[in-house]
């Protein structure tokens, strides 16, 4: 098979497991029969859908993994067996497995190493057991009342091990493309042909032979033990209008081969032949089977019609019981395809590499024509300006579109987090309910790649060390089911992704005493209450007493903090003691591309993003408040402290006459603060560019970009020097802080 | 044209060697059994080659199987003597292999 095709049948399969475990998790409330039903049912569709796609590419292990599980999930679907929490789990790690196997397969590993072997072993092993329970369910369910319906006469099951299948094509199957040797294939994937008959029986004379339709019946005996009758059935599914299906299980009812002769075209002698051939009927059932069915006749012929007619008339309604089911879930399947096409239709699969090389072509794009626009105002040619700036208008259209192809819900790694919950709360014994708001905000893929693990850390996190324990909660007045509620929206030109947990909360003391221990800070050092929280950011703090294997070893939080910190974000953290604590992350935009505002500052220029700039004002003397070498203002009435950017990078003041000083205001996470600068130079569209390696551990400095003249200019980390202008101002500026 | 009568076939001695060299498949099938029509009077003994059939489904057994009924029937000698992979798997799946005298060759 070509790489090509594996990697589509992969992605496919991905797909398919994201839907599985949402229909996994979506079974937690096993009470409710309906919903249970439906997910047991979407479930079985999903690695329904994956084992035939596997086995279309002749995957085995992937098949023979998922058959069992299929078997299982029949067998749930069917009601022999109950669906419990642990099954739930057995499922969540079935599927993982699977996934470990579809990644196997896509790297070309044809053995199974140790690992997943044992993993397949174990898994298989307790299927089975499963299976196993639900065959003795079954018997204690069914078996007393068969025996008590069934004439007392008659023998029990046949002794056929084996599953029946019975069909004969219908003229036009060959023609709507049903071809019996690709449904005789697929059988072959749920169990083992051990005996196959065509029967040809139907074939007219050569005159009135019409080639194209098809007259093709086959008696095949299938060894499945695993199988279920609905997953025979659905074999069938789509060529139930061009074919008789009948299936019997191992061990039928002998009435059952009767029905079913009876319904065949063949004579019965024939078929009793046929199936004796098969080895479906020994030679005594056979003889049983038609002899009953002559007496039938007789009977019929004795009684007139109204003897025979309840008898038929019940099997007539027996069939068309089953065929509702089938005809339903056909339907369920159809209108199922009909949405997954209809939401392939919406997408397109674009290898990210691609649409990476377009962002980078956008931005060259961005500089190219923020270059051509220098040069026309220079002519100053009207025509050519009025060009130019419709060009600019698209450009800047391309580019946020380009930009907005790389956007994704942060919904789907959210979601992710309900497992996580479900699984570390149950690990832990305590009850936890995840709450997610703003699922659908956008953000780059990028970032949503790399967020995810710095996620995962602060969620097991809330988990294990912020909800407490059931019988503290209540305790302490609280109810007892703990809640986290993952939040994310916009705000002003970043993203802000919010963890918070209605627990313990962070203890301050505690914090504090750890990290006097740890020689992290001095003793009777004065911290402010942010200061502290953030001392569990730093390498190698841990404030929980136990360390279990969740987390409490002191790895984590700062790599979560590094982690973001790469992604130009910040973390903050706010808590309460007993009343839970908040983890607030904010993450810029996008990483590539950003609308900047240009200033001047001395010789050299600088961009601020744009979605930071509140507003520019004049520094002139009536905003000053008299002592000019404040290092704040008065803004109606609030406190605005400033910094000049000509100190902060040591360029010369402009002191002559006609210079006015401008205050750009910058608004960052709830704070405010000035930056004041030589010029104001508009609106430029920023391509960001990293940093060079030496230029790492500059922190005031985001990035470079190229400006339309060719020269270079530096983006500021805003929210970094909003912190800056703040400390340096000694003034507690948190929102609820603010001096008047 | 996907029926070929090939070299040795001879109405004195009532024997017609036939070879289809094309798909057996729904497709093509019409137009194969409408060439097989016209051969079939005329000779006593039929012998058909598949060896170049490279597809084949479901149509083409069942046109064989109608072909090797009706040869019966008017009592000719009906034999497959060579078979593609193709042609043999699927006369294995359907379990009908002994059904044609395919000859030794196969």
């Amino acid at each position: 098979m070509s790489d090509e095709n594996l990697q589509i049948f992969a992605e496919e399969a991905e797909d398919l497991l994201a839907v599985a475990e949402q229909a996994l998790l979506h079974l937690d409330d096993l009470d409710n029969p309906a919903e249970t039903e439906d997910g047991v049912g979407d479930l079985f569709r999903t690695f329904h859908t994956i084992k035939g796609a596997a086995g279309l590419f002749g995957l085995d292990p992937i098949v023979n993994f998922t058959h069992i599980v299929e078997s299982v999930l029949g067998n749930i679907r069917e009601g022999t067996l109950a669906m419990d929490q642990n099954l739930v789990s057995l499922f969540l790690l079935s599927r993982d497995h699977l996934e470990n196997l579809v990644g196997a397969a896509l790297a070309g590993v044809e053995q199974l190493d140790d690992d997943l072997e044992k993993v397949d072993s174990d898994l298989v092993g307790k299927l089975n057991d499963y299976l196993g329970k639900s065959a003795a369910q079954e018997q204690e369910s069914n078996g007393p009342a068969t025996s008590s319906e069934a004439d007392p006469d008659a023998p029990e099951g046949v002794a056929s091990t084996n599953w029946h299948v019975s069909l004969r094509y219908g003229p036009n199957a060959l023609q709507n493309g049903m071809d019996p040797a690709s449904f005789i294939g697929y059988l072959n994937t749920l169990g083992e042909i051990e005996h196959l008959t065509l029967i040809d029986d139907a074939i007219p004379p050569w005159t009135e032979f019409d080639p194209e339709n098809c007259y093709l019946g086959f008696e095949i005996e299938v060894n499945a033990p695993d199988t279920t009758k609905e997953a025979l059935e659905e074999v069938f599914e789509f060529v139930m209008d061009d074919c008789k299906v009948a299936i019997l299980p191992p061990h039928s009812h002998i009435e059952a081969y009767k029905k079913m002769i009876a319904e065949l075209p063949e004579t019965d002698m024939r078929i009793g032949d046929i199936l004796l051939a098969c080895g479906a009927l020994t030679d005594r059932e056979k003889d049983d089977v038609l002899n009953a069915q002559d007496r039938l006749a007789d009977e019929a012929i004795a009684g007139g019609e109204d003897e025979s007619v309840p008898q038929l008339g019940s099997i007539a309604v027996g069939k068309q019981v089953v065929q509702q089911e089938v005809v339903d879930a056909a339907i369920k399947k159809q209108s199922d395809l009909k949405s997954q096409r209809e939401n392939a239709m919406q997408t397109v699969r674009v290898n990210s590499r691609k649409l990476e090389s377009l962002v980078n072509l956008v931005g060259e794009l961005v500089i190219g024509s923020a270059n051509a626009e220098l040069n026309a105002r220079r002519l100053a040619d009207a025509n050519l300006n009025e060009a130019m700036e419709n060009l600019l208008r698209l450009v800047e259209e391309v580019r946020d579109t380009t930009l907005g192809l790389r956007m994704v819900q942060i919904g789907e790694t959210f979601s992710r987090f309900k497992r996580v919950v479900r699984e570390v709360s149950r690990d832990l014994g305590k009850d936890i309910d995840l709450r997610i708001s703003g699922a659908e905000t956008e953000l780059d893929k990028t970032l949503v790649e790399k967020i995810g693990d710095p996620l995962m850390h602060l969620v097991r996190n809330a988990i294990d060390h912020g909800i407490e324990s059931p019988q503290v909660r209540r305790d302490a007045g609280k109810p007892a089911t703990g809640t986290v509620f993952l939040e994310a929206f916009h705000d002003s030109g970043s993203i802000v992704i919010r963890i918070r947990d209605d627990g313990g909360g962070l203890s301050k003391d505690k914090i504090l005493n750890k990290a006097i221990e740890k020689g992290l800070v001095q003793a009777g050092q004065q911290l402010t209450e942010q200061e502290i929280y953030r001392l569990i950011l730093e390498a190698g703090f841990s404030t929980a007493d136990s360390v279990s294997n969740l987390s409490g070893r002191g790895v984590g939080m700062d790599v979560v903090r590094r982690n973001i910190e790469t992604l130009r974000g910040q973390v903050e953290i706010a808590s309460e003691e007993g009343k839970g604590s908040t983890v607030t992350i904010r993450l810029p935009l996008t990483l590539a591309i950003i609308d900047g505002f240009q200033v001047r500052v001395g010789d050299t220029q600088y961009i601020i993003p744009l979605d930071m700039v509140d507003e520019c004002l004049e520094l002139n003397d009536a905003l000053r408040s008299g002592d000019s070498d404040a290092n704040y203002v008065n803004l109606r009435g609030e406190i605005l402290p400033f910094m000049r950017l000509s100190d902060m990078f040591d360029a010369e003041r402009e002191t002559h006459d006609k210079h006015r000083d401008h205050i750009v205001v910058v608004k960052c996470a709830g704070k405010r603060a000035g930056f004041v600068v030589d010029e104001l130079l508009g609106e430029h569209q920023t391509v960001i560019r990293p940093l060079g390696k030496v230029f790492q551990n500059l922190r005031e400095i985001s990035g470079s970009t190229i400006l339309g003249s060719g020269e270079v200019a530096m983006i500021i980390d805003i929210p970094e020097m909003v912190n800056k202008v703040i400390a340096s101002g000694q003034l507690d500026f948190s929102p609820s802080g603010a001096v008047h | 044209m996907a029926l070929r009568r090939e070299r040795g076939s001879s109405k004195t001695k009532g024997l017609c060697k036939l070879a289809i060299d094309e798909d057996m498949t729904i497709y093509a099938i019409k137009e194969l059994t409408d060439a097989l029509t016209d051969e079939l009077d005329g000779y006593d003994r039929f012998e058909l080659s598949l060896a170049k059939v490279e597809e084949v489904d479901s149509a083409g057994i069942q046109l064989l199987l109608a072909l090797s009924t009706e040869l019966e029937k008017r009592n000719k000698q009906f034999k497959v003597t060579e078979v593609s992979g193709a042609v043999s798997k699927l006369l294995a799946t359907y379990n009908i292999s002994d059904r044609f005298d395919t000859g030794a060759a196969a």
